[in-house]
């Protein structure tokens, strides 16, 4: 726009009053702990993994336990984060749109996960479902194995990546208030109707960046499922667990092979909500345009 | 479809939100609720729907038991203070949810479905406004869009929480007008909630006066202006002088509209109010007079008189006059002393 007379200097100074020197160093402070704590080390992982070339990589990736290991992950996963959606879903609808006895008490059981340290979680199922457990006798005699099989690690993962549906959903949820939801009850909606056509849309963006962020911990999750895994090659090993067993027994470019496609996955993890964001962006920016006083834009 | 409301009661812990109250509605009625925040009008509108049940009490809609039937079973319309339009959906989509969420043996056609939205959107004269979202309205244009998707369901009751609320005066007072024609129109019984008195005198057939709970009068709107029946009723609908006095037979209130109170010049010897002139104001055709009672026993400290603006002009009374008044017409309420 022409003829607009700056009168205050502005050339040192931004719209907080901060000097620019001092953003400058900040922004510098910030690069270098991210260079060095995320990005060298990844940088490390990929350099490593391709040490000895693109074929050893494959064949690290291919030899047979390797290969187990990384199906193994990916049924886990599987099975935890549609589980977790539901839980979650279910515990942030409950918490945000009613009002119940124990409220509270259930708010802070989905944090729960996130204040237990992994390995104690890991520890809590042996203690229940172990051959000396508290269901132990009666698991041996209907020959159901859950501790060091695959259920156990299941049970484990899906404990340690709890909270992260909910506790993306619980705020947006609260803050969207059930004013809608009641609309379309007075308009004969039933249940399903309502959850599907009105509260599920309204959430999306929420509940995507919850699956993905329950999508890495669950692949990544090392702590617990170590413990009620067995660590039995080809069967109970996971991507995780199986890069710990490489690199104890010194092979270390498979390990690195292995350890490089959790960090690709890390990297995926960040573009796509990367992309969620943009997006979301992009949508608010769109409709804060179109205002009642300029209908359509241009 | 007439309504019968019957000693409807409702608490929220300790907190008496409504104690017994008693109203019937006609078929075809604009009624409107009105009182204070707090007083339970919100709450008793929310019972009629089914968004609330009450503690004791019954409900009935022509005669039918509706008390325990589910709000979306009752066939009414309800539209929210802040309108509650699902905003990821486009202005049709909202108004075509109703029609499309019904069952499938009594789903309408897509064909009817796309007809019956146009018309609606044609009768609150926003058709094209089709394609857009709920962000992109102005308030106005939100409730209107809020009220033709409570109306394609065909409800047998409409109910309005403060509809005007959060709207521009001159907004409010337009789609004021414009609801009194469309309920003319449509005929279909209806019931809102407000705490702006002028609203409620200038749009409903009847008026519901409730406080804490209790409905305290019901009439039409000239009725309860001109025949008051309490304290309560008085104070709340328009501007009122309160005036304290004592009988042998206990307190008395003498409650004076300003417009009722005549304005003199004083000379020596006239009998009435004798109060100094604080302030005037002149508004459009009125002049509104703040004054001071010129006696050290009185009672009340600022009386508010209202006279035409030109009868203000010619006899040029100013500031720190001392004026004579004389009420033409006043209310007593008289507490007996125990």
């Amino acid at each position: 726009m022409s003829g607009v007379q700056h009168t205050t200097p502005t050339h040192n100074v931004n719209s907080t009053g901060e000097p620019v020197w001092l953003r400058r160093t900040l922004i510098g402070i910030a690069l270098v702990f991210v260079g060095l704590f995320l990005i060298l080390p990844l940088a490390a992982v990929f350099t490593e993994a391709l040490r000895k070339g693109v074929d050893a990589f494959v064949e690290g990736l291919k030899e047979p336990d390797a290969w187990s290991a990384i199906k193994l992950t990916l049924t886990i996963t599987a099975i935890a984060v549609p589980l977790n959606l539901v839980f979650g879903v279910s515990a942030a609808w409950a918490i945000a749109k009613f009002e119940f006895r124990g409220k509270a008490l259930l708010t802070t059981l989905v944090d729960l996960p996130f204040s237990v340290s992994p390995v104690v979680a890991g520890l809590i199922y042996v203690l229940v479902f172990g051959a000396q457990g508290w269901f132990g006798p009666w698991l041996q005699a209907h020959d159901v194995k859950i501790i060091f099989a695959v259920p156990g690690i299941v049970l484990a993962t899906v404990f340690v990546t709890f909270p992260f549906i909910a506790r993306e959903l619980i705020p947006l949820m609260q803050a969207q208030g059930n004013e809608e939801e009641q609309a379309a009850m007075v308009l004969g909606a039933n249940g399903w109707q309502i959850f599907w056509r009105v509260t599920l849309p309204n959430i999306k963006w929420g509940l995507l960046y919850g699956v993905i962020l329950c999508n890495a911990r669950a692949m990544g999750e090392f702590g617990a499922v170590s413990v009620v895994s067995g660590h039995i090659r080809g069967q109970t090993n996971t991507m995780p667990l199986h890069v710990e067993i490489l690199y104890n027994e010194y092979q270390s470019v498979a390990a690195f092979a292995v350890a490089s496609l959790l960090a690709l996955l890390a990297l995926v993890t960040l573009v796509i909500k990367s992309v969620v964001e943009w997006k979301q962006q992009r949508l608010m920016a769109e409709l804060a345009a179109l205002t009642p006083e300029r209908p359509v834009v241009g | 479809m007439s309504i019968e409301i019957r000693n409807i009661s409702k608490q929220f812990g300790d907190f008496h939100a409504l104690r017994n109250v008693n109203l019937d509605i006609a078929s075809g009625e604009l009624v409107a609720l009105l009182g204070p925040s707090g007083c339970g009008k919100t709450t008793l509108l929310r019972i009629i729907s089914g968004l609330e049940t009450a503690d004791q009490g019954s409900i009935a809609f022509s005669g039918e038991e509706t008390t325990h039937v589910h709000v979306r079973e009752r066939q009414v319309g309800f539209v929210f203070q802040h309108y509650a339009l699902f905003r990821h959906m486009t202005v049709f989509e909202n108004v075509a949810f109703g029609l499309r969420v019904r069952p499938k043996h009594t789903r309408p056609t897509e064909a009817a479905i796309q007809k019956k939205v146009h018309d609606l959107l044609n009768l609150v004269q926003l058709d094209w406004l089709g394609d857009r979202y709920p962000s992109q309205l102005s308030g106005g244009q939100r409730q209107r869009i809020a009220l033709a998707r409570a109306l394609a369901v065909e409800p047998r009751v409409l109910l309005l929480d403060e509809p005007f609320g959060s709207l521009d005066a001159k907004v409010r007072k337009d789609l004021r007008r414009w609801l009194r024609r469309l309920h003319d129109d449509l005929d279909v019984t209806s019931i809102f909630v407000t705490h702006d008195q002028e609203e409620a005198l200038e749009v409903a057939d009847r008026v519901v006066l409730i406080n804490s709970g209790k409905v305290e009068q019901v009439g039409s709107p000239q009725q309860v202006w001109d025949n008051p029946a309490n304290p309560f009723v008085y104070g709340f609908l328009g501007d009122v002088n309160l005036f304290k006095g004592r009988t042998p037979e206990g307190e008395t209130h003498t409650y004076i509209r300003p417009h009722d109170l005549d304005v003199r010049r004083y000379s020596p010897g006239d009998t009435g109010i004798v109060a100094r002139l604080e302030r005037a104001l002149v508004v459009g055709s009125v002049a509104r007079l703040e004054l001071i009672p010129n006696d050290d026993n009185a009672t009340s400290d600022v009386i508010e008189a209202e006279i035409p603006a030109n009868e203000y002009r010619d006899q040029h009374y100013v500031e720190g006059e001392l004026l004579v008044l004389t009420p033409r017409k006043s209310q007593v309420f008289v507490t007996q002393s125990a």
